[in-house]
């Protein structure tokens, strides 16, 4: 893959995707194509560049990349008062990844029986803190990244969405305010065409290099693997006081993996629980967001224990908006892979991704130049290589890192 | 985000052969926010957002408690996140009242200057 070179429109099969797209750059506000009043298409366009310094960060980042767009076109047709079929595709790139590939990003039937209850069927997406749901949507948050210690980049694809159910609702009282919330289940269905994916197959390759097989149950060697889920479910709630503009939630997920190779049994992985709790408060021209999450998790691969017990993460981000257009965001963000292991001496050991921590500085800008368009630019200081570092800089992790982003979206 | 002086006078619109003639701020927030969809009466509500800039952005303040733009991003999230389908959109006062002309369980708003024979108000309790 070069570098600093436009991918953007080389894939051919973006370019039919990307050709439907063009009539729709002219300026547009939210209501864009109403075919009918019960049907609605809408959709958005981001590119972005990403530098880096002292480490590659998510791609070959350091000599500067432009391998880091999403498109996306979406279809709701409310179909009757209680029943709508919606649905998303989506095309991505980042790095070496997602090679714009076309891909069912969600697809639901939303059954709403009443505003306390309602159940939606398909692929949906997760609810876990408050902006898993729109990571894709470039637009809808102040900076570039979401904060990486709770929505991590390269672990993207295993929080995205889950095909299974959801029951939804939202509980109002006046004067005291309304609580949102969603109970689901169902399975996730993993991608190969990730970071993660990969460097788990390295991970994996590497340890049954370097550890003993005493039985000699081992295969000789491992060229790929399947990742089953078996389940995955939780819950989220989100209460909002009237009129103090304020939005309290927590939410809760637990989920168990099969790892497999060639049919057979190599490693599991279990999510015990994983709990985020968030905060999101606006006063005047403040935006204060800040969320906590631990996640509980045990993974053996290879009849070795790989990982057991919960990470820790929090991050508070302060946005100040000059006007209606310009925001400025001022974020800090804190990442261990083991909290009670936070430096990373006794897991080390066992561990071949042995980066225990990150914490990340971050300023951003926003600027909307109207309903549809957007830039947004932001600076990071980075200490510490976790979350797959090593897997981006195999010779080096730099602990002390830097990286930039740079993103213009398109959304009608 | 403080309303500015020169905010227009907005006021809630619903038709006039619509039988509810006052609601709640809450329930008014709700229902614009898309999580109150049925009036007391048991029937759906057609929301509709008049996009005509500074009744859009009184409304905002008085009724939604957010600025234009949060409003704005509150709707694409609903809508690129999968969790609803946001109001339709009307250009001005002309389409709203139009629109509710014709729509018996229809909600907007429009400038209190504009009000005609279209469509009633619906007061703030």
């Amino acid at each position: 893959m070069a570098q600093s070179t436009f991918h953007f429109f080389i894939s051919p099969k973006s370019i039919l995707f990307f050709t439907s797209l063009l009539p729709l750059f002219l300026p547009l506000p939210i209501q864009a194509i109403e075919l009918h009043e019960k049907v609605q298409i809408h959709g958005f366009l981001s590119q972005g560049y990403l530098n880096s310094s002292g480490n590659n960060f998510l791609s070959q980042s350091k000599g500067g990349t432009f391998h880091f767009n999403e498109i996306g076109l979406n279809v709701n047709s409310q179909i009757s008062e209680t029943f709508r079929l919606g649905a998303q595709l989506i095309s991505r790139d980042l790095g070496d990844y997602g090679d714009n590939t076309l891909r069912l990003d969600w697809a639901i039937i939303d059954y709403h029986a009443d505003d306390t209850i309602g159940a939606r069927l398909g692929k949906i997406k997760i609810p876990m803190g408050f902006y898993n749901t729109e990571r894709d949507s470039d637009f809808l948050r102040p900076m570039v990244f979401l904060p990486q210690s709770i929505y991590d980049e390269t672990r993207r694809d295993l929080w995205l969405a889950h095909t299974g159910a959801e029951i939804y609702g939202n509980l109002s009282w006046e004067q005291f305010g309304d609580i949102d919330y969603r109970f689901f289940y169902g399975r996730i269905d993993y991608d190969t065409d990730t970071a993660y994916y990969d460097s788990s197959l390295q991970n994996i390759q590497t340890r049954l290099k370097t550890t003993a097989d005493p039985n000699n149950l081992r295969p000789d060697s491992i060229d790929s693997f399947d990742r089953d889920n078996q389940y995955f479910s939780g819950a989220a709630l989100v209460y909002t006081p009237f009129v103090h503009n304020v939005k309290l939630g927590v939410s809760f997920a637990s989920g168990k993996d099969t790892i497999k190779s060639n049919g057979s049994k190599i490693g599991d992985f279990k999510i015990r629980s994983k709990m985020v709790y968030s905060l999101e408060y606006t006063w005047q021209k403040l935006t204060l967001r800040s969320e906590y999450s631990e996640n509980d998790r045990t993974q053996s691969i290879l009849g070795i224990s790989a990982l057991d017990g919960p990470s820790q993460a929090w991050y508070a981000m302060l946005s100040y908006s000059q006007s209606e257009r310009l925001t400025f965001s001022l974020l800090y963000d804190e990442y261990y892979r083991l909290k009670h292991d936070k430096s990373g001496e006794k897991s080390s050991k066992k561990s071949i991704d042995s980066q225990p921590w990150r914490k990340d500085w971050g300023l951003g800008c926003r600027y909307d130049f109207n309903d549809n368009w957007t830039i947004k630019a932001e600076y990071h200081l980075i200490e510490g290589g976790a979350m797959l570092m090593s897997f981006f800089n195999p010779d080096e992790v730099k602990t002390h890192w830097q990286y930039g982003a740079l993103k213009v979206s398109f959304s009608f | 985000m403080a309303p500015s002086c020169f905010a227009a006078d907005i006021i809630l619109v619903t038709s006039t052969d619509n039988p509810i003639s006052s609601i709640s701020h809450q329930t008014a927030q709700l229902i614009f926010q898309g999580k109150k969809t049925k009036w007391l009466n048991g029937e759906y509500i057609t929301v509709l957002v008049n996009n005509e800039q500074d009744v859009y952005s009184a409304f905002c303040q008085k009724i939604i408690k957010k600025s234009p733009r949060q409003y704005l991003l509150y709707r694409k999230k609903m809508l690129f996140t999968g969790s609803g389908i946001p109001p339709l959109v009307k250009k001005n006062d002309d389409a709203v009242k139009n629109f509710l002309a014709q729509t018996k369980n229809g909600i907007s708003f429009i400038n209190r200057m504009s009000l005609d024979s279209r469509v009633k108000e619906l007061k703030i309790n």
